[in-house]
């Protein structure tokens, strides 16, 4: 790579050469990373966005207790049933799309005594499939997770392993509804396939 | 670390030959040396760099249908932290490339670049040229605003025009006979998929023949030789820094690119216009009869000249000269005809002044109404925005997206509509204070003029008041005035303008004194205040606790000179009935009454000249001029009752005690 004009280049010519090519490397760098870094702004936004609530529908109190959701009265469950799968309908935001009164999760509601619900998030804690109930288990039909009807994590009968980190996610119910003949829960979805239940944000 | 950075440079080098190829690449020769003028394919290449990378990050928000472009580039824009910043980048830097296009093209016309052995080189940069337009043209579409949509569709409607098969073709740019999911998918799908993937392939070729060929300069005895690497590497970066500072700037400044409000295939849109570097060939259009010569005849013309350029240019001597000349009298006439477009556009807002004892002509006023109806659509439309922001935010966006979940029920933005539909043939609707009250609002109809252009001296009933802000003080104050109620903006134009009213107007309250004026003021605050309006509620409470409404009230009856408001006008039972009821004169229950049939004996009865009834049939509305729905938005919106989203509209009027 020896070129014979470089032979008589003065040593000013090659200061001068450093300082184009040195100039050249900073401000190509900075023209390739340009597009990138405002693109970059932009595209972490699903780590920072908020959920943006409309303001008339911020402006309409709800009638129960901060977060609480009414999913069904007392009078539709019979005590000692199978538990039931019920939608919960709340507000749904879709990116752009604000559209109230959706489908927004699934549960199970099992009344087990005259005044005592409990509500499960139909989600399985394995890895996000929605669990189904025969009556007697809740199934998961993606890996053979299984749960009690309590929501307990089932010891594998045949052997076969449970793959579920933990026992079936319970949601808490207002008890103040219960007593009003109302089952209102605090609807939440969790990360799945760790030990202890996380709520997701 | 070094010793390992070589090794692994090594390595790679064994299978790929890369140092050999930066090498040729860095330490081409460029004969008499780097130059400045060199600069404009580098600066195309990087914004081209540039619109593929934020172009990929855009993709990542944006969804192609007609419910849901819109409102994800609204995302983009308004919601996205730094999309206004990336989406303004990206369209920018499109302009960017449009202006160094014609840059390029005269450099290497100028150098001589284009003739043997570089034919190939220069056609291929044609066809560069129009993939960069073609890119222009898809990506304006994509937001699915008014403006894009309206200004696409002509776009595709010229398409028809085409010779061969036209109308197949237009079939399949637009992906039916009508706008609509497909026309966006297929646009999208050009824009980010074919366009580029073919501009890299030619590009690809661009280049390599470009180092086939070696750069065009002539080596120059005082100029020595250099290398690629690193003098012009330095002036290209330079230049593309100053470009991309360029944009930024701009971006900054604008605060990224316009959006306009959401795409409404059955309201048109009288501010379409396609993007300033197409402006030239929409004025082109004009210049001819026929659109198939000014949109497709001419511009093919243009661009075969353009194509065979090298093919005599080596033949003839005087050719390559020609060629230059031809050039720049293409890129000087596109330049004269963009600024001629603007020009026109902005004809109203200029406030030409015609020259003293010129006669003006009629081309003059018919400009000027051109102008004036472009500025007001596009006042409008700046207006509906805005609206659609408030409306975005306060109620979200259902999922039948903006247009027709929110723009179509909404009094603010479907007034202006449907006044312009069923009103403004007769009434304006313009703010007589606002910033230019010649297009800030609802144009109504034009002096009717002469073929000299002058004025007619009888234009005769043509135009009725302009009811921006009807039943407020300053309308009703307008009617009082011995000055206004026959004039222009108010019953001039109308068979009211020599009626009892304005003769009373005229005559009586000419010359009034101190008190008599204080009496004037108060029935117009009494009346005014009969309508409820929100925007004046502060103004009329304080009017109500002063006691000066009831002072108004009282005055109705009692004669100024010779006669009183009651003695043609009713007023909570009292009084004639041979002028309209002035109970609740303007509210909403009244203004829908009135406009529903005028001619009704609370109103205007066998007086009433000319304005329809628009909703008399209430058993069969299909034969009604408006729906009644209709009909209340337009009542609303004259009345600004839901300006502000969320507040209560003022209640009924109260009764005025005895």
């Amino acid at each position: 790579m020896t070129d014979n004009s470089q032979a008589s280049q003065t040593s000013s010519d090659d200061r001068r050469h450093f300082v184009y090519s040195v100039a050249s490397v900073v401000i190509g760098s900075f023209l390739g990373l340009f597009p990138l870094i405002a693109s970059l702004v932009a595209f972490i936004n699903p780590l920072t966005a908020r959920r943006r609530i409309p303001l008339q529908t911020q402006e309409e109190s709800g009638t129960g207790q901060e977060g609480y959701t009414r999913i069904c009265s007392l009078a539709a469950l019979t005590t000692g049933a199978p538990p039931q799968m019920v939608q919960v309908v709340g507000d749904k935001l879709d990116a752009w799309n604000f559209i109230p009164q959706q489908d927004i999760g699934t549960v199970y509601v099992h009344r087990t005594g005259e005044k005592t619900v409990t509500v499960f998030n139909a989600t399985c804690p394995h890895l996000g499939c929605t669990v189904s109930c025969d009556g007697q288990v809740f199934d998961c039909p993606c890996h053979n997770s299984s749960f009690n009807l309590d929501g307990a994590k089932r010891k594998s009968e045949s052997g076969r392993e449970n793959p579920s980190p933990r026992d079936l996610d319970k949601l808490s119910v207002d008890p103040s509804k219960i007593a009003d003949g109302e089952v209102w829960i605090k609807f939440q979805n969790f990360y799945t396939g760790r030990v202890e239940p996380k709520p997701k944000a | 670390m070094n010793a390992l950075l070589q090794r692994l440079g090594n390595w790679l080098d064994e299978r790929t030959g890369w140092q050999d190829a930066l090498y040729h690449v860095l330490y081409e020769n460029v004969p008499g040396g780097s130059r400045w003028i060199y600069v404009t394919g580098s600066m195309l290449a990087l914004a081209f760099v540039t619109q593929v990378i934020t172009g990929i990050f855009l993709w990542m928000f944006y969804s192609p249908g007609s419910q849901n472009a819109w409102e994800s580039v609204y995302w983009i824009q308004n919601v996205i932290h730094g999309g206004w910043f990336l989406r303004g980048v990206h369209h920018y830097m499109s302009h960017a490339m449009v202006v160094l296009l014609p840059v390029h093209l005269l450099q290497v016309v100028l150098y001589k670049a284009y003739v043997k052995p570089r034919e190939m080189n220069y056609w291929l940069g044609l066809v560069l040229m129009l993939l960069v337009l073609a890119l222009g043209l898809t990506g304006y579409l994509l937001p699915w605003d008014q403006k894009g949509y309206w200004a696409t569709k002509v776009a595709t409607e010229l398409v028809s025009l085409s010779p061969i098969a036209g109308e197949q073709l237009q079939k399949l740019v637009v992906g039916g006979s009508e706008y609509g999911h497909y026309t966006l998918t297929r646009f999208f799908a050009l824009h980010a998929g074919v366009l580029p993937s073919l501009l890299v392939l030619v590009l690809v070729l661009h280049v390599t023949l470009f180092r086939k060929h070696g750069i065009t300069a002539k080596s120059s005895e005082t100029r020595p030789d250099e290398s690629f690497w690193p003098k012009q590497v330095f002036k290209d970066t330079v230049a593309c820094l100053l470009m991309v500072l360029a944009v930024v700037i701009v971006v900054w400044y604008k605060h990224g690119a316009e959006l306009g409000p959401p795409a409404e295939p059955m309201q048109s849109y009288g501010a379409a216009r396609p993007e300033w570097y197409y402006l030239f060939l929409f004025q082109l259009l004009k210049k001819f009869p026929n659109e198939f010569i000014g949109a497709i005849v001419v511009p093919s013309l243009v661009m075969l000249f353009l194509f065979l350029m090298p093919l005599w240019a080596g033949r003839w001597r005087w050719a390559h000269v020609i060629n230059v000349v031809v050039l720049l009298a293409l890129v000087g006439g596109a330049a004269f005809l963009t600024k001629e477009a603007i020009t026109h556009d902005q004809y109203a807002s200029q406030n030409l002044k015609i020259p003293e004892g010129a006669k003006p002509r009629l081309k003059h006023f018919e400009r000027e109404q051109a102008s004036r109806r472009f500025l007001s659509a596009k006042w409008l439309a700046e207006k509906e925005y805005e609206r659609v922001r408030e409306l975005v935010e306060y109620f979200g966006i259902p999922s039948e997206g903006a247009a027709a979940g929110l723009v179509a029920n909404d009094p603010e933005i479907q007034g202006p509509r449907l006044f312009s539909r069923h009103c403004a043939s007769c009434h304006s609707w313009l703010d007589p204070q606002g910033p230019d009250p010649k297009v800030h609002g609802v144009l109504g109809p034009f002096e009717p003029r002469d073929s000299d252009g002058q004025l007619e001296q009888n234009p005769g009933a043509y135009a009725a008041p302009n009811l921006y802000h009807f039943g407020s003080r300053e309308w009703l104050g307008r009617v009082l005035d011995p000055e206004e109620i026959a004039g222009p903006e108010m019953f001039g134009y109308t068979a009211h303008g020599e009626a009892e009213m304005a003769t009373f107007v005229k005559d009586e309250l000419a010359e009034l004194d101190d008190s008599q004026r204080k009496v004037r003021e108060a029935i117009i605050a009494a009346i005014s205040a009969e309508a409820k309006l929100v925007y004046q509620a502060d103004v009329d409470q304080t009017a109500s606790d002063e006691g000066i409404l009831q002072q108004g009230r009282d005055a109705l009856g009692e004669a100024i000179d010779s006669s009183a408001c009651l003695d043609c006008h009713k007023f909570y039972g009292q009084g004639e009935e041979s002028a309209p009821d002035l109970t609740g004169y303007a509210s909403r229950e009244w203004l829908y009454a009135f406009i529903a049939n005028p001619r009704h004996a609370r109103f205007y009865g066998d007086s009433n000249d000319r304005m329809p009834s628009f909703l008399m049939h209430i058993d069969v509305p299909d034969q009604n001029r408006m729906t009644a729905s209709e009909l209340d938005l337009l009542v609303r919106w004259l009345r600004h009752d839901d300006e502000q989203l969320g507040q209560p509209t003022v209640d009924e009027p109260e009764s005025p005690s005895e």
